[in-house]
Order: C-alpha cells, then sequence, then structure tokens
C-alpha cells in the first residue's frame, strides 16, 4: 500500500492537482492541531504535512516561526505529535501524512527510533528540510527499512544536472521551492519558474508538489499547469495565528483549504 | 593518519571491481569453507585477475594447519594473512615472510592487553555483537579498540555501515576499515551503491573533521555553498589575491601584531611566563578583522555586491562593516535585540562605516538568533550577497575558511615566541564562542605535540545552573545552522537559550573542528565563569592597562589559573583576541547586580 502514489493518482484520475496543506503540530496545542487537520481534510486536503515545532526554523518566515514559538510555550514535542498523527491515521486510513522536520529534532529522537515510531503512527514521509541531498544516507537506510519516503526538495538555484541527482531516486513526491527566500513570502513568482518546472517534471520518476509563497487564487491555476501537487502552508497557518480564537482560525484556515480545493477540482 | 578500506567476503569479480573502484585498499577472501562467503584457493587465483596492482590481497583463514596457509598463500598470490580462529601467538609466529593479521574480540580490557601483545603486523579489532550491529558505535568495544589503535597498527570490523562509518573511523581511528556484511544484500553477494556510498565516505570526507562538519542547509543555499567553496579554492591559488590580503592585513590591520611578555601579570600570578598574543590592537580591535578582509576580498573575486553578517559582541560586525566600507560594498548586519542593547557603542560603530543594523527580535536575541536571520536574508539574496560568516562554525567550507583566514594568527605567535625565547610554550589558551580565535592561534601550534592547546568556554553562572554557553563540556551531538557539533540542546533537540556576560561567547554551538580537536584530545576545553572573567577583565586592566573583551578576559582567567601550576621558566600564550572597550557597560552592570564581589 502506497498512500502517496495512490493520492496523486487518485488526483491524477481527477485531472487535477493534488493540495498539501502544511500543519505546525502544537499551534495553539496538539489537541486543536488534530481537529485542524480533521477539518482540513473534510475541506478538500489530500496530503497533510505534520509540522514539527522547531526553536531555530532558519527556512521559515515569520508566519510558521510564530506557529513554531506558540507550540514550543505550548509544550509540543515530536513524540506529541506521532501520538496524535495514530488518532488521525485512524479515523483517515488513506490521506498520506508527512512528517515535516527540522534535523536536530530527529536527531535528539534517535533515527532508528524515529523510524520506527513514525511507521507504526502512520507518516508515509519525512520531509527534513535541512538534510541535504549529500547527507541523505544519514536517514534512508532507516526509512527504507520502515517503508517510509524522504521527500526531496529542488530550490529555484539547484543547477539542472544538480536536479536530475536529486529526484532521480526520489519515492513519494519531489517538493519544488518556487521561490528563493523563506516559506511564507508572498513575492511574484519569477519567470525562469514554468520551464524549470517543466523540465523537472519530465525527469521525475515520482508527482511534483510545488510550494513557498502560495497564497492567491492566480498563483494555485499558474502553478498547477506545471505540477501534480501544491502545497500551502504559510497561509493556513497566518488565518491560525490572526484568529480571534482557535475556532475562528481553524474555520478560516478550512475555509481557504475549501476555496484552493475547490479551484484544483475546478482547473 | 587516513583509513584505508578493506571490503572482505568476496566472491564474485563485479564486487572485486566494485570495491576496487570505491578506493578499497584491500580486498579480502574468506577460505572457510564453512563460511556462507567461503571460496576456494581456485576460485581466489581466477578472481585475482580482476584485482589491480596496489591493491592488496587479504586471506582469511579460521585454525587452518600453517602449511595449508603457506600453499595458499603461495598459490593465490596473498599479501596478507589474516587469522580468524583460536591461532596462538606461537602459531602466528611460525608464519614468515608474509604479513599477519590476527582477529581478536575486544570485550574485556585483558582482551586489550592480550592484543597490544600478540605478535602480529596488525590486530583486527572484531567489535560486532548482535545488539551492536549497525549500532551508534558508543559502544565501549569500541573505546577499547580506540585504545589499541592508539599502541598499534589495528583494523576495525564488526557491524560497519554506510551509516556509522563516520563515527567508527573518528572513535577508533583505525588504520584499516574492515566492511563485510555492511555492504551486503545476502551473504557473499555485495551492493554495488553501498561499497560505493562507503568508500566515498571514507575517501572524500569533504568538510568533516570526524563526525562534526557538513553542510546541513536547505537546498536554496547548497549551490551557493559550492560557488564559495570553489571561489575559496581559486582565491587562495591566486597570488593577486593572496598579496593583496597581505597588504592590507599589514597595512590597514597591523600585522603582524605584537607578542607581549606581561610582566606584572606573571609577577602576580607567579609561576609561568604569560604572553598576551596582542590581536586587540589590530584596526577595529579584535582579530575579527583578519577573517572579514579575506572574505570580503573573496566576495569581490565571486563579483558580489553586497555583505549580510551576524554578530554578536558586535566585533564581527564591525569588522565586515570595516571591510564593506574599505571595499565598496553595501552591508547588511543582523544582531540580536539583547545584544544591540548591551554592544550599544559597537552599533554605532558599524552605522557610521555605512552599515545597516537590522534588529533581530524577541527582546533576548543574541548571535544564534542573529544567525538565524542572516541565513534567512541569504536564502532570499543569494544571486548578489555573500554571507561573512564570523566563526569556524556554519556549513562547509566556512570553518575550514575561517580557520585559513585566522591561522595567520597562530603562524605569527609560533614564530614570535621562537625569536623571543627560543623555546614553544607549554601551553596556548584561547576563549571559544564559535572559536575562531582559538581555532586560529591553534593552527600555529597542531604540529607540536609538546604544545598543550587549551580552549575556554564560557562558564556563565556555572556549569550547574544551566546558565552558560559551554557547548563541549555542557552540550551533545546535534546540527545547527548548517554544522553538525556539540550543541546544548534539551531533551527533544530544542536549542537551549545560552547565557554568557560576554556577547560573544554567547552561542549554544562551537566549530566542528573544535568537536573533533576535543574528542581526539589534540586540545583541552574547560570552562570561565562571568565572575572569573570580570575578575581577569579587571586584573589585566590593573596590572597591565590592557582593556581585554570579555571574551579575551576568559582566557586570561584560565592563565591565571594555570601559571601558578607552573614553572617560571615555562611559558603560557593568551590569545588576546579583542580589547574591551564595547564591555565598559556590561562589566559595570556585572559589577552594580553582584554585591557579593
Amino acid at each position: 500500500m502506497n498512500r502517496i502514489s495512490n493520492t496523486f493518482a487518485k488526483c491524477r484520475s481527477e485531472n487535477r492537482n493534488a493540495l498539501v496543506v502544511y500543519v505546525t503540530m502544537g499551534c495553539p496545542d496538539l489537541e486543536n492541531s488534530e481537529r485542524l487537520v480533521t477539518e482540513l481534510i473534510s475541506a478538500g486536503a489530500d496530503i497533510i504535512e505534520l509540522g514539527v515545532p522547531f526553536s531555530d526554523p532558519m527556512a521559515d518566515g515569520p508566519v510558521i516561526q510564530e506557529s513554531a514559538r506558540r507550540a514550543l510555550a505550548a509544550g509540543t514535542t515530536l513524540q506529541g505529535v506521532l501520538d496524535r498523527t495514530k488518532n488521525i491515521r485512524r479515523r483517515y486510513p488513506d490521506t498520506p501524512l508527512i512528517l515535516f522536520s527540522y534535523y536536530n529534532v530527529i536527531l535528539a529522537y534517535g533515527i532508528e527510533k524515529l523510524a520506527a515510531a513514525a511507521a507504526a503512527a502512520g507518516i508515509d514521509g519525512l520531509l527534513v528540510v535541512d538534510l541535504a541531498f549529500e547527507h541523505r544516507q544519514e536517514l534512508l537506510p532507516a526509512l527504507n527499512k520502515h517503508r517510509l519516503s524522504l521527500i526531496p526538495l529542488v530550490a529555484p538555484t539547484t543547477p539542472p544536472e544538480r536536479a536530475a541527482q536529486i529526484v532521480r531516486d526520489a519515492t513519494g513526491f519531489v517538493y519544488c521551492i518556487t521561490s528563493k527566500g523563506v516559506t511564507g513570502g508572498g513575492a511574484a513568482f519569477d519567470p525562469e519558474l514554468e520551464k524549470r518546472l517543466a523540465e523537472l517534471r519530465q525527469s521525475c520518476p515520482v508527482p511534483l508538489a510545488a510550494g513557498f509563497g502560495i497564497d492567491s487564487a492566480e498563483k494555485v491555476r499558474y502553478l498547477t499547469r506545471f505540477t501534480d501537487g501544491i502545497v500551502v502552508g504559510s497561509a493556513v497557518m497566518r488565518r491560525i495565528n490572526a484568529g480571534a480564537d482557535i475556532e475562528q482560525g481553524i474555520r478560516a484556515a478550512s475555509k481557504l483549504t475549501a476555496e484552493i480545493a475547490k479551484i484544483l477540482k475546478a482547473d | 593518519m587516513r583509513t584505508e578500506l578493506k571490503i572482505c567476503g568476496l566472491t564474485r569479480r563485479q564486487d572485486i571491481i566494485a570495491a576496487v573502484s570505491a578506493g578499497a585498499r584491500y580486498v579480502g577472501f574468506i577460505f572457510y569453507s564453512k563460511s556462507p562467503r567461503g571460496v576456494t584457493p581456485e576460485q581466489v587465483r581466477e578472481l585475482s585477475a580482476a584485482v589491480p596492482a596496489g591493491v592488496k590481497k587479504v586471506g582469511v583463514f579460521v585454525n587452518a594447519p600453517a602449511a595449508v596457509i603457506r600453499k595458499t598463500v603461495e598459490f593465490c598470490g596473498l599479501d596478507i594473512v589474516q587469522l580468524h580462529g583460536d591461532e596462538t601467538p606461537e602459531f602466528a609466529r611460525q608464519l614468515t615472510g608474509v604479513e599477519v593479521w590476527k582477529a581478536l574480540r575486544l570485550d574485556t580490557a585483558a582482551d586489550a592487553e592480550y592484543a597490544a601483545a600478540y605478535p602480529a603486523d596488525a590486530i583486527l579489532a572484531d567489535t560486532m555483537t548482535a545488539e551492536q550491529r549497525g549500532g551508534t558505535g558508543t559502544t565501549g568495544n569500541w573505546r577499547l579498540a580506540a585504545e589499541l589503535s592508539r599502541r598499534r597498527r589495528v583494523v576495525l570490523a564488526g557491524g560497519i555501515t554506510p551509516s556509522n562509518l563516520a563515527e567508527a573511523v573518528a572513535q577508533v581511528q583505525p588504520a584499516v576499515i574492515d566492511v563485510n556484511s555492511g555492504v551486503e544484500t545476502a551473504p557473499g553477494i555485495k551492493d554495488k551503491d553501498k561499497i560505493t556510498e562507503i568508500g566515498k565516505r571514507l575517501m572524500n570526507k569533504k568538510g568533516f573533521y570526524g563526525i562534526y562538519g557538513g553542510q546541513y542547509v536547505a537546498e536554496t543555499l547548497m549551490p551557493a555553498l559550492h560557488a564559495v567553496e570553489k571561489a575559496f579554492h581559486e582565491f587562495r591559488r591566486d597570488a593577486a589575491c593572496r598579496n593583496e590580503l597581505e597588504e592590507y592585513l599589514r597595512d590597514y590591520v597591523g600585522r603582524p601584531s605584537p607578542l607581549y611578555l606581561a610582566k606584572r601579570l606573571t609577577a602576580h600570578c607567579g609561576g609561568a611566563q604569560i604572553y598576551l598574543k596582542r590581536e586587540d590592537l589590530n584596526h577595529t580591535g579584535a582579530h575579527k578583522v583578519n577573517n572579514t578582509i579575506g572574505q570580503a576580498l573573496l566576495a569581490k573575486f565571486m563579483g558580489k555586491q553586497r555583505l549580510i553578517a551576524e554578530t554578536g559582541a558586535g566585533m564581527h560586525g564591525v569588522a565586515t562593516a570595516t571591510a564593506a566600507a574599505l571595499l565598496g560594498f553595501e552591508c547588511e548586519v543582523f544582531m540580536g535585540t539583547e545584544d544591540i542593547r548591551r554592544q550599544a557603542s559597537n552599533v554605532r560603530r558599524m552605522e557610521v562605516l555605512g552599515a545597516k543594523v537590522s534588529a533581530v527580535p524577541p527582546e533576548n536575541a543574541t548571535l544564534k538568533d542573529a544567525m538565524n536571520e542572516a541565513i534567512r536574508n541569504w536564502v532570499e539574496t543569494v544571486d548578489d550577497t555573500f554571507y561573512v560568516i564570523g566563526t569556524v562554525a556554519g556549513p562547509h567550507p566556512y570553518p575550514e575558511m575561517v580557520r585559513e583566514f585566522q591561522k595567520i594568527i597562530g603562524e605569527e605567535t609560533h614564530r614570535q615566541i621562537l625569536e623571543k625565547t627560543g623555546k614553544l610554550p607549554a601551553q596556548v589558551i584561547a576563549c571559544v564562542g564559535g572559536g575562531s580565535n582559538a581555532m586560529g592561534i591553534f593552527a600555529g601550534f597542531t604540529a607540536d605535540k609538546q604544545v598543550k592547546l587549551v580552549g575556554v568556554e564560557a562558564g556563565g553562572r556555572g556549569l550547574e545552573t544551566g546558565l552558560h554557553a559551554a557547548s563541549i563540556s555542557g552540550g551533545k551531538l546535534g546540527v545547527l545552522h548548517g554544522t553538525k557539533m556539540y550543541l546544548l540542546q534539551d531533551e527533544d533537540g530544542q536549542i537551549r537559550t545560552t547565557h554568557s556576560i560576554s556577547a560573544g561567547l554567547d552561542y549554544p554551538g562551537v566549530g566542528p573542528e573544535h568537536c573533533y580537536f576535543s574528542d581526539s584530545g589534540q586540545a583541552e576545553y574547560t570552562v570561565i565563569t562571568d565572575a572569573e572573567a570580570v575578575a581577569a577583565f579587571e586584573l589585566l586592566c590593573r596590572t597591565e592597562g590592557i582593556i581585554p573583551a570579555l571574551e579575551s578576559s576568559h582566557a586570561v582567567a584560565e592563565a591565571i589559573k594555570r601559571a601558578p601550576g607552573l614553572s617560571p621558566d615555562e611559558i603560557i600564550i593568551v590569545n588576546l583576541s579583542g580589547r574591551g572597550d564595547k564591555d565598559l557597560q556590561s562589566v559595570k552592570e556585572y559589577q552594580e547586580n553582584e554585591p557579593n564581589k
């Protein structure tokens, strides 16, 4: 059973992109995060990235920095995230769940132990922001053993030969970063982007998802011409952080997810 | 010493070819019919055609008669006999005319003693037990192997995989590492990719110091790091670049900086003579400028327009702003809000030099947060911007590059002390935050085994309080800001808030080469508290008329502690890395708030 490829296949059969949604787990607390994930899946998210908060999120912009700060203040741990994952998995047996983390949190937990615990909790893959392609062998043997994918990242700065090397043995899907900078940047896309995505999709043996700074219907419509999936993160967490209370936050995040899901289905 | 690779248990031609192309210098064949990897002399003779000259053939025997071994050596052209059974020392002595390795289990100190005395050219330390297979390498057996490896030639075997290889090599430092089942898909069937991977890890550990270092950054920055690395190597080879740097260091920075015998401080302490390497007399007032001019010239060489930097105490920020003004760069310096408060005079200096100082929230933000923000900015501006990292940390090539730009401190000191006294110092002491001034002065003495290198970490209010910044003394292995190092973190891998009176040492990590020096014993790392540093600051002011930076005061404090234990004809050199004008406010606040002093 491979939930990731099944999900992308299903979306393809519906002639649409998959909607990948990132959530900082534990913001404002794990119980509400579990509820948020549930609501987002109901609203049309196909794949969920469960973000593990880190004290020093160097690849993230202000929104996810704030989410991580709140999550840590609420005492969120990787173990806590995995415990919640079990509940989500029970409720949604088919939705791919990706654990999204910085490497140090994984190292502290223990690589072997994490691979086993993540697989047992129902995780399908890991995305480790600061684990460069060159160092992937530190994780791969343990992940392979537990049939977990390591989702690779390709950046706007990645030269074509390197990109080809990165995607060659990829499993799950490939995450293509749309723009230079941190998560949640709102700048317009570089004109080179579509060429890069088209080339990458050619050589990519697994589906291609794009993310970073996707915050408008125009960007969604534009990107999905070149991708198999799109990732929304900061736009969702911005609504959680901005809500007067968590109920309002979850409602706004679900509404956004439903709107994007609708665009994906309509195109 | 470089660790060589042996691939053992070979049965197929294609596996030998994979092993050799991965860089293996030894290939092993098991002449033992009960082994699933067992081969006959006839097979090995045939397989030998795939073994090029220079690669040694090792025959593994288990309690075979000496006559059989001799015959097989001759028939197969074996270079080495590896005895893997219960062969006695007497038996081993019979095997003349061929190199002999003896495989021994190392479970106890008695095993290690037996191994130390066994008559063989090398001991193959078999450290695998069922529960250690693929283990983390923090096992007692590896410790015993490491001890043995310091005494004689050791081949490390047992449970080595691509994942634990680096750790095994770092801990044991064996002459040869022996890999067998760790690169197999089934007994005797090797996996080419695993062999290649292990060879790559062993031969090409670029950017690593033992298990420390690396490039743990988001993909967006990887190509930029590759570009910096490539340009740095070109820069170093380019005579015009080297001359330009030398000229600036001499005529602009004022190098060489003096090496000064602190007579009154020496007399006050009693004992060893204390010399100060006066990096505080450099233009801008600290060692940081050696590195920022180097990196700024490199940025110019690469055609970049803008420099960014993180700063704690502000000395690296000032030195970067200075280099930017000198060479015509736009410059932005990221500084934590807390540091902006406690190092206000340096903020003003950066501003008059034309740099933009960006305050990094939250309110208690220090060097670590400044570095986060500099990295975030670099990801966005990587096309036209060069990130000037101020210490021997961060992703490869920064630790190497910063050490190269700072090693002039050590080279000068080595020359100066010999000129002045005709002998080498007993100890060289430097403070360690990220560790650039320490690595700079250590670099001049790493070849002199009799010189003790001492790094001093910031003990803050004391290790036991948790309020400190002593990463080696109080941290554990982790990854932050692109490098694997000792890191102050909680049990969940969240980075701990650090504390030091000295903003420049207030960092939760430490350069990877220092981590390696600590593990390998090449340097010793100690801790000085805020109180001890302030006392040393006051003492140096009053005895020598030198106001040291609070960072450097940690090294001075350690020297004050150590000097009385040494004889008056011995020498301690302290790297006085910076001057303390910037710290007057911090010292005043400390004196006012610590009435017991």
